[in-house]
């Protein structure tokens, strides 16, 4: 962000997201776009002027926010690869693709394909069960575990590749398939 | 597309898929390397090619030089380690800038380095004073990632260098392979282990077009060692579609004696879900092929198998041809061993027509064989003593020296 906003400099964001919003009736983008609205509200604090550049930079915070889960970990580690990718003073929509695509590949390196289904499991019911795979799939951060009223979903990192989407619609089709094999 | 002068020849060099703009991995490495100097930062570099590896630290040492950065190398290619924390501690007591880049840590993958790494990582960081760089293939990368996962996460970034099509790989991969079957004992039975193995044999199905030799025959040992899995299962349709397939990559490698034992396996397999006719043809195939390549040990091992399917097809005579035929061979090439069992077969099927003069010639060629019996067959000591004793009675069970599946 720092380098965003051509400053050296970093920002530590505190959000208390539980104050902010009620959680018994949360929707997984909400809390997402909740922590990027206080460090969009950060930034523009301490650079109210332009708003060209706020504008711009909003948006890429934006994206890489909801791409980190909400996970500081994963953010921080987002915003690393996009300074590593940048070749200008700035920190460019380009640089965070490609961050998004390196930080992707390294998340999923050691992840056994078989659990694109388990991920789409989890990702329609919002919980895991107590299974090895499921407790794997927290402890490598393949989902995140959220607060309040405990709830789980993919990490949005993986959510995007074509592998768990293949593993949503055939999930989809197996239900579609015993639904009318229960109605017929 | 542009005309005239300014257009080049194609060269027909891979070129790597970079965009305008985009800094390239060595780009990345060198600022990273600069930017984390006098700092702890750890990454790894993820390539599985060995000239590449020696041109990217090659310049890479030189342009450091020039910045007044030590590029020291710690290479483990050769040797197994446990530790590694000493090593950096002596590397980093002269206080000079420095990076070190580890190389050749797949050799000590079966141990415990990775476990303590994982550990350790916190000291580490405190002992080194500088960017500490990895250099693993993606295999190795893989198995840091799952075996050492802090240490993993404890990483600034990845670099990742493409192999070019024609590359030398870091680590041969049937070594890798078999690397891997030998730190994962463990879990070898389990259905993780099949569905590990399953993802290998996708990642080399996507890469079929650019595999080189070796790491074809490493992409036809996979299918064989998921079917072997499959049928110590009793899952002999599994076993067979993947029997199938290494046999179909050996064949296009024209790896003949591979592919004349994945025949026999396939073979074996139809035999023991008792379909006596496919068992036969595959087996006939495979003779044909150690024949062909001299193959005199697979040769006896084809014939005695079909002996065993002209026996469940009701045809002894031709069983019992066959099956001296492979006794003859074992005898000509000093495989005593095989030579032992082929005749305990005999005896049993001589024994079960009721030829008490024929089982008791082959009784007595066995027992003169200086080979122990193995511990399975112990009781077929005794029924070798009794028919060379001359008993005149058969005895109530030779079941035994038959093929166990």
């Amino acid at each position: 962000v720092g380098q965003a906003l051509g400053e050296n400099r970093f920002f530590v964001v505190y959000c208390l997201a539980n104050e902010e919003l009620d959680l018994n009736d949360i929707e997984y983008s909400d809390l997402l776009l909740a922590a990027s609205k206080v460090l969009v509200e950060e930034v523009s604090q301490q650079f109210p002027r332009d708003e060209k550049l706020l504008a711009q930079i909003t948006k890429l915070i934006r994206k890489i926010v909801l791409a980190s889960g909400g996970s500081l970990r994963e953010l921080m580690r987002l915003i690393q690869e996009a300074c590593l990718e940048t070749t200008d003073e700035k920190i460019g929509a380009r640089a965070v693709e490609r961050a998004i695509v390196n930080v992707r590949a390294e998340l999923t390196r050691p992840m056994p394909q078989g659990y694109f289904i388990e991920l789409a499991k989890i990702h329609q019911s919002k919980q895991t069960d107590h299974t090895v795979d499921h407790r794997r799939i927290l402890f490598y951060r393949y989902a995140l575990e959220y607060n309040g009223e405990r709830w789980v979903d993919v990490n949005p990192l993986i959510y995007d590749m074509p592998e768990f989407q293949r593993a949503i619609r055939s999930r989809s089709r197996a239900q579609g398939t015993r639904t009318k094999k229960t109605n017929g | 597309v542009p005309k005239g002068q300014g257009r080049k020849r194609p060269t027909g060099e891979v070129k790597q898929n970079v965009e305008a703009g985009s800094p390239t991995e060595f780009d990345k490495l060198l600022r990273f390397i600069i930017t984390f100097q006098g700092r702890f930062a750890l990454a790894f570099i993820c390539g599985d090619d060995r000239r590449q590896r020696q041109d990217v630290l090659a310049s890479l040492g030189n342009l450091l030089r020039k910045q007044g950065i030590e590029l020291r190398r710690i290479d483990l290619t050769h040797r197994a380690v446990t530790d590694l924390l000493s090593t950096f501690k002596q590397e980093c007591r002269q206080g000079r800038p420095v990076v070190i880049v580890v190389t050749g840590i797949e050799a000590s993958s079966k141990g415990s380095l990775f476990t303590l790494l994982n550990i350790q990582r916190d000291l580490i960081s405190r002992e080194i004073n500088g960017p500490l760089l990895f250099w693993v293939s993606n295999f190795a990368l893989r198995e840091i990632a799952r075996e050492a996962p802090d240490l993993y996460d404890f990483r600034y970034t990845v670099f990742d260098f493409k192999s070019p099509k024609d590359s030398e790989p870091l680590m041969r991969a049937p070594d890798m392979i078999r690397s891997y079957f030998a730190l994962s004992d463990h879990a070898q039975s389990s259905a993780e282990w099949t569905a590990y193995l399953g993802e290998q044999l996708d990642h080399y199905q996507r890469n079929e077009s650019s595999l080189g030799y070796r790491e074809k025959l490493a992409y036809g040992e996979l299918p064989e060692e998921i079917a072997r899995r499959y049928r110590d299962k009793q899952c002999r349709t599994e076993a067979l579609i993947y029997l199938e397939k290494a046999l179909k990559i050996y064949g296009e490698l024209q790896e003949q004696s591979r592919a004349a034992a994945a025949l026999k396996a396939i073979a074996d397999t139809h035999y023991f879900a008792g379909d006596q006719a496919q068992a036969a043809e595959s087996l006939e195939k495979a003779l044909s092929l150690f024949r062909e390549i001299g193959d005199r040990r697979g040769e006896a091992m084809a014939l005695e198998s079909l002996g065993d399917v002209k026996l469940a097809r009701d045809a002894p005579e031709e069983a019992i041809r066959l099956m001296t035929t492979a006794a003859d061979i074992y005898s000509s090439i000093n495989d005593t061993y095989n030579q032992k069992l082929t005749l305990l077969r005999l005896v049993e099927i001589y024994l079960s027509l009721g030829e008490l003069e024929r089982a008791r010639s082959a009784a007595r060629q066995a027992k003169d064989l200086p080979v122990p019996i193995p511990r399975k067959l112990q009781r077929w000591e005794g029924i070798l003593q009794d028919l060379c004793d001359r008993v005149t009675k058969l005895p109530r069970s030779t079941h035994g020296a038959s093929r166990s599946g």
